[in-house]
């Protein structure tokens, strides 16, 4: 159709789209890299040229690696809870459990999930407390009193409480993403296995895993990108503290950019920021790429 | 079945209820203790409320809630019509019209979600600063429309490119322009897809934190968690009030999940990723 050709009405209907995500998600990222080489604050008119200063900074910075390997932990955590037992559950669900049973169970654990982080760091902040919180008495009640803490107001213990957080909001998600993906293996694969005796464990290991192998990595990929850009449960539970010891790589950067107004150093742990999560997120879309070409383009 | 299996299932099942126990428990605890007075809380976490009062509930929305829900209304409603609107546009285009280097633009808006907001979170301050959008509506609304086009692109992409043709054709010889076929006939036809982003979208700028964080300061465009925020940032935080202040944050999400339940699960379906 001739209409189809019209360069005026194209661009009408492509620039909006096309000048958003130019403006405000590249370019952005180029100006990051650009305001890394030079000092400046938030309110200065001018901004002097450091050159490769702050990148020196950054990779001795016992701060910066500090707060890279709490990202680590969340790394890993998550993909123990998440990645692993997320996949475990699933299968469960869909193997062992009834239908109206899994259901339910799914429907109630992705609850947490669409609330939004502020609210269930801060419901946390609460249950953690040893005056007011309901986690210490629970562990009196089932006779692991010993245990009881202040577990956001001991560095040793704070940094793992904020991460089980996480888990409790987030794996609910986890099992419906990979039940999603498990919607696509037939269900004779797995009362076949049955038939030849494979119990829930073997079906799990020579079914499940090999069936849904693009979907765990992808799974994979996007749990640590989500452990790296960690900003909001850290910041409004503990901003950090106690003393530095909660410090994720967005907090230390937000807190050198707009609190102790070094903008420059900041922009350049903005910078390590993007390296990490480019190249996961590169990953993650080739996976993407993959799964749609091999699909014939665009089924959902 | 065999008798082992059942139990197997009924283990997996007390499971499951535990599981679901461990999801509702905090939250449930939350709307309850919303209506705890203060020294209730102190004296006994896990006693039922000694009197139910809903005071906190009213406090907590009156001096801190109502006027940041029409903030976060006003941002997620209007980010979510121009963010479908905007990707259903593009997705169009993309899918119909002709054109060199169509490849290079599909590539283009699609890399887009490989880069996170976090990482932008100072350049788009500067840039902000620079024009004067700084703490302005328009701030924040442009940059969490901007982040969420790439994935809704995809999303709507998706689905449009199996729209049959024809029937855009037939409208075209009936004299329809293609600013009305595109609304009356493609995104007509596109509704699922359209309550998923939208729903997808929603979520998303509703439970935002950084942007409003980092965009705007002081209380004329404080969203809802920022609000909420705030009430834990005050010297003597009084617990009840943040517990209940809490409670009336989650709870529209939570409605509008049970009740959309579907657009969600959709969402996923599509490759969804978190947040």
């Amino acid at each position: 159709m001739a209409i189809y050709k019209n360069k005026k009405i194209l661009a009408l209907f492509l620039l909006p789209a096309v000048i958003l995500v130019v403006f405000l998600i590249f370019l952005p990222v180029l100006l990051n890299i650009y305001y890394s080489f030079f000092k400046w604050t938030a309110y200065s008119k001018t901004m002097d040229f450091v050159g490769l200063k702050y990148y020196q900074k950054l990779f001795t910075d016992g701060e910066v690696w500090h707060a890279f390997l709490n990202n680590v932990k969340y790394a890993v955590v998550s993909l123990i809870f998440q990645v692993g037992l997320g996949l475990v559950i699933a299968h469960i669900l869909n193997v062992v459990a009834s239908r109206r049973f899994a259901t339910a169970t799914r429907v109630i654990i992705f609850i947490p999930a669409v609330i939004s982080l502020t609210a269930i760091g801060l419901l946390w902040v609460i249950a953690y407390s040893p005056s007011i919180g309901f986690i210490n008495p629970l562990l009196e009640k089932i006779g692991l009193g010993a245990f009881a803490h202040d577990w956001l107001g001991d560095s040793k213990t704070a940094m793992w409480a904020i991460i089980m957080v996480s888990q409790w909001q987030y794996t609910g998600e986890m099992v419906m993403l990979y039940t999603v993906g498990l919607q696509n293996v037939p269900t004779e694969i797995y009362e076949s296995a049955k038939i030849d005796g494979a119990n829930s464990v073997q079906s799990f290991f020579k079914i499940t895993i090999p069936m849904i192998k693009s979907t765990i990595l992808m799974n994979t990929t996007v749990t640590i990108i989500g452990a790296f850009m960690v900003f909001d449960e850290v910041y409004v539970m503990t901003s950090g503290g106690p003393g530095k010891s909660t410090e994720v790589l967005a907090t230390t950067m937000y807190e050198t950019g707009f609190r102790m107004d070094n903008m420059g150093y900041a922009s350049s742990i903005g910078v390590l920021l993007f390296a990490i999560t480019f190249i996961f997120s590169f990953i993650e879309l080739r996976l993407y790429n993959v799964k749609e070409t091999m699909k014939g383009g665009g089924k959902s | 079945m065999s008798k082992a299996s059942k139990i197997r299932r009924a283990v997996i099942h007390v499971l499951c209820i535990i599981y679901m126990i461990i999801t509702i428990f905090p939250l449930a605890w939350m709307f309850i203790s919303g209506f705890k007075k203060d020294s209730d809380l102190f004296s006994s976490p896990w006693a039922i409320p000694s009197e139910w009062q809903i005071s906190n509930y009213i406090y907590v929305w009156v001096n801190y809630i109502k006027d940041s829900v029409l903030n976060s209304l006003f941002f997620t409603v209007i980010g979510t019509i121009l963010v479908v609107l905007i990707s259903g546009l593009a997705a169009y285009a993309i899918i119909r019209f002709q054109f060199k280097h169509k490849y290079l633009v599909f590539m283009l808006i699609l890399s887009g979600m490989m880069l996170a907001p976090q990482c932008s979170l100072i350049p788009i301050y500067k840039m902000l600063s620079i024009t004067g959008f700084y703490d302005t509506r328009l701030g924040l609304l442009i940059p969490y429309v901007a982040y969420r086009i790439p994935f809704s692109f995809f999303l709507m992409w998706s689905f449009m490119i199996n729209l049959p043709v024809e029937v855009e054709e037939a409208a075209f010889i009936d004299g329809s322009s293609i600013i009305n076929t595109f609304f009356n006939i493609v995104m007509k036809m596109s509704k699922p897809v359209i309550a998923t982003t939208a729903v997808m979208s929603a979520r998303y700028i509703w439970n935002d934190f950084a942007f409003a964080l980092v965009f705007t300061e002081g209380r004329k465009l404080q969203t809802v968690p920022l609000a909420i925020f705030a009430i834990r940032s005050t010297s003597n935080t009084q617990w009840s009030i943040l517990i209940a202040g809490l409670a009336l944050a989650a709870l529209p999400m939570i409605i509008v999940y049970i009740c959309l339940q579907k657009y969600f699960v959709n969402g996923l379906n599509s490759g969804a990723v978190k947040g």
